[in-house]
């Protein structure tokens, strides 16, 4: 009897967990997209310094996902998130740094993660300029960019970079023993991309 | 010891001189293009910068903030110093253990944002061995100019130091000056102009005399200059040296070229290489080529280590070749370890194991 009712349940639980991700998958096919999950990915923040030089601050903790439609008009649907937590720059003070004192990640979730919604290209494939929402530091704001996609087996490789300024984001001005780090910091993503199952949640390396 | 003891010890510190510098172009891994970005002098080595000592601190085993971290970002640092007792071991070879003791003292004062005066001295003792001792103490100046940078990326720099290279690397360098250089002062009396921004870096210097020279005949006088360009993302700087002197015992003219690159945050390369043509007063003409090439690999900040190979060819000559593999341990900001072996390669060949331990105050 004690079977039975567990069995009852999972099967219950598991049909209310998974339906909304089954009604989403079937949604973005309904629109003519493709679902298209992140299977590994590295990016990078290219900080110039103000005296010359630069350091990068380099993360393969992108995690999400997109749909992809033919109609290029409209934006893609899903969302891409960077942990912040992980970014590393070389010099672990550093790091501790910019985690804690500049993109102040213990200030709660929406400090922890970038997210980037809403992009919209031009095209599918090849160098196209790219506009996107991109939500840091508790503030959102829409960037421009540059991209370049190719169709790799089933899903798609895109290398992607895009400026963004320091300040606009509300983050204290990066300084350190009288050396800062610009206002304008590039921000550079490689990803592989591939057609996603019905229930996803990215992967998170 | 006496007070009078004490004071004339300092005294006779202050008047006299310092070994070579330690320079670190290895940064270039992390995107350290410049070594203006973390030394006073423009041409690195030497005191550290407010920010140049607060990466010190954060690449040791022990990371954490220097002592001045909570004051204001701009602070003037009105007095830049650090002290370093060094303790060195060398087993030569078929030979005895020999120990030596090396301090040094090295200081910036700034007398505003665009004026410095710069110094350094040091102390070697003999090489002691267990029952003898070979030498004597020897004690110099080996740094003292005057630096003048009236805007970010400009420095003029007026007095005594060593001359720009390529690398910045003083041990590389002292390697085969003994051959393609003999007897002139490594730091001679100078006037030197440096520029650097994103891209480019540049210095051209003239120099004379310093007193040195172990004979009127060396006391060289000329010139020369050095380029350098940063070609891939802040991780690689290829660049061109050359300089001309004369002295009444020898003319020389001189060119290389130089590379300093970070493939990554851990491994990179660094080679400096030139061809010296000197004309003797005996109307003999010679031809050197000499050259540094080191793979550097940082698995962690703490801990640094490099393959050397070094080679000096006198056309028509001798060959000498070095292999020198370094390992050097961060403990603390103020206690590194250094291992290391020169094996060289001549008519003779020998091997040197070397243990230092560097204890640093600022």
């Amino acid at each position: 009897m004690a079977k039975r009712i567990i069995a009852t349940c999972t099967t219950v639980l598991a049909t209310l967990f998974l339906l909304p991700v089954a009604m989403r998958a079937q949604d973005a096919t309904d629109s003519g997209q493709t679902t298209l999950r992140v299977m590994s990915a590295q990016v990078s923040v290219l900080c110039p310094l103000t005296i010359g030089g630069s350091f990068e601050a380099k993360t393969k903790a992108l995690s999400g996902q997109v749909g992809t439609a033919p109609d290029t008009s409209q934006p893609l649907g899903g969302d891409l998130a960077v942990d912040l937590q992980t970014l590393e720059t070389g010099i672990g003070l550093r790091d501790d740094h910019l985690r804690k004192k500049y993109l102040e990640v213990e200030r709660g979730p929406a400090y922890t993660h970038a997210h980037l919604k809403n992009i919209r290209v031009e095209k599918l494939a090849g160098k196209t300029p790219f506009h996107a929402v991109l939500t840091l530091h508790g503030q959102t704001k829409e960037i421009t960019g540059t991209a370049d996609i190719k169709p790799e087996g089933d899903g798609y490789r895109l290398n992607a970079s895009f400026p963004v300024r320091v300040s606009e984001f509300g983050i204290p001005e990066p300084t350190y023993l009288g050396v800062g780090v610009k206002d304008e910091v590039v921000v550079r993503v490689n990803l592989n991309a591939a057609p996603a199952p019905l229930a996803t949640t990215g992967r998170t390396k | 010891m006496s007070k009078s003891s004490v004071k004339g010890l300092l005294v006779l510190l202050l008047l006299l001189a310092a070994r070579p510098a330690d320079a670190y172009p290895n940064m270039i891994r992390l995107g350290y293009t410049s070594c203006a970005t973390c030394h006073v002098s423009p041409q690195g080595g030497g005191v550290l910068t407010r920010y140049g000592r607060g990466i010190d601190y954060a690449q040791t085993i022990r990371a954490g903030e220097p002592p001045d971290a909570e004051l204001p970002s701009d602070a003037l640092a009105r007095f830049l110093y650090d002290v370093r007792l060094q303790m060195s071991v060398d087993h030569p070879q078929g030979g005895a253990e020999e120990y030596s003791f090396n301090t040094s003292f090295r200081t910036a004062v700034a007398v505003n944002e665009q004026n410095r005066v710069v110094y350094a001295f040091g102390v070697r003792s003999p090489a002691l061995t267990l029952n003898r001792r070979m030498g004597a103490a020897s004690l110099g100046m080996s740094r003292l100019y005057w630096m003048y940078r009236p805007k970010d990326g400009v420095a003029l720099v007026v007095g005594r130091d060593e001359l720009p290279t390529g690398l910045g690397l003083p041990g590389a360098n002292a390697f085969y000056r003994s051959v393609n250089n003999p007897n002139v002062s490594s730091t001679p009396t100078q006037a030197k102009a440096f520029w650097w921004n994103r891209r480019w870096q540049v210095a051209a210097y003239a120099y004379g005399p310093d007193g040195n020279e172990t004979q009127p005949q060396f006391e060289a006088r000329g010139g020369g200059a050095l380029g350098g360009v940063n070609v891939w993302k802040d991780r690689a700087v290829v660049g061109l040296t050359t300089r001309v002197s004369k002295a009444d015992a020898f003319d020389r003219r001189n060119a290389g070229v130089f590379a300093r690159v970070g493939f990554n945050e851990h491994v990179g390369v660094l080679a400096e290489h030139d061809v010296t043509e000197r004309e003797l007063n005996t109307g003999r003409r010679l031809t050197h080529l000499a050259g540094h090439a080191e793979v550097f690999f940082v698995p962690f900040n703490w801990l640094q280590t490099a393959l050397a190979a070094e080679h000096l060819n006198t056309v028509g000559g001798a060959t000498t070749y070095r292999l020198s593999p370094s390992a050097e341990v961060r403990l603390t900001p103020n206690f590194r370890l250094q291992f290391s072996s020169r094996s060289v390669y001549a008519n003779t060949d020998s091997r040197t194991y070397s243990i230092q331990l560097q204890v640093k105050a600022e």
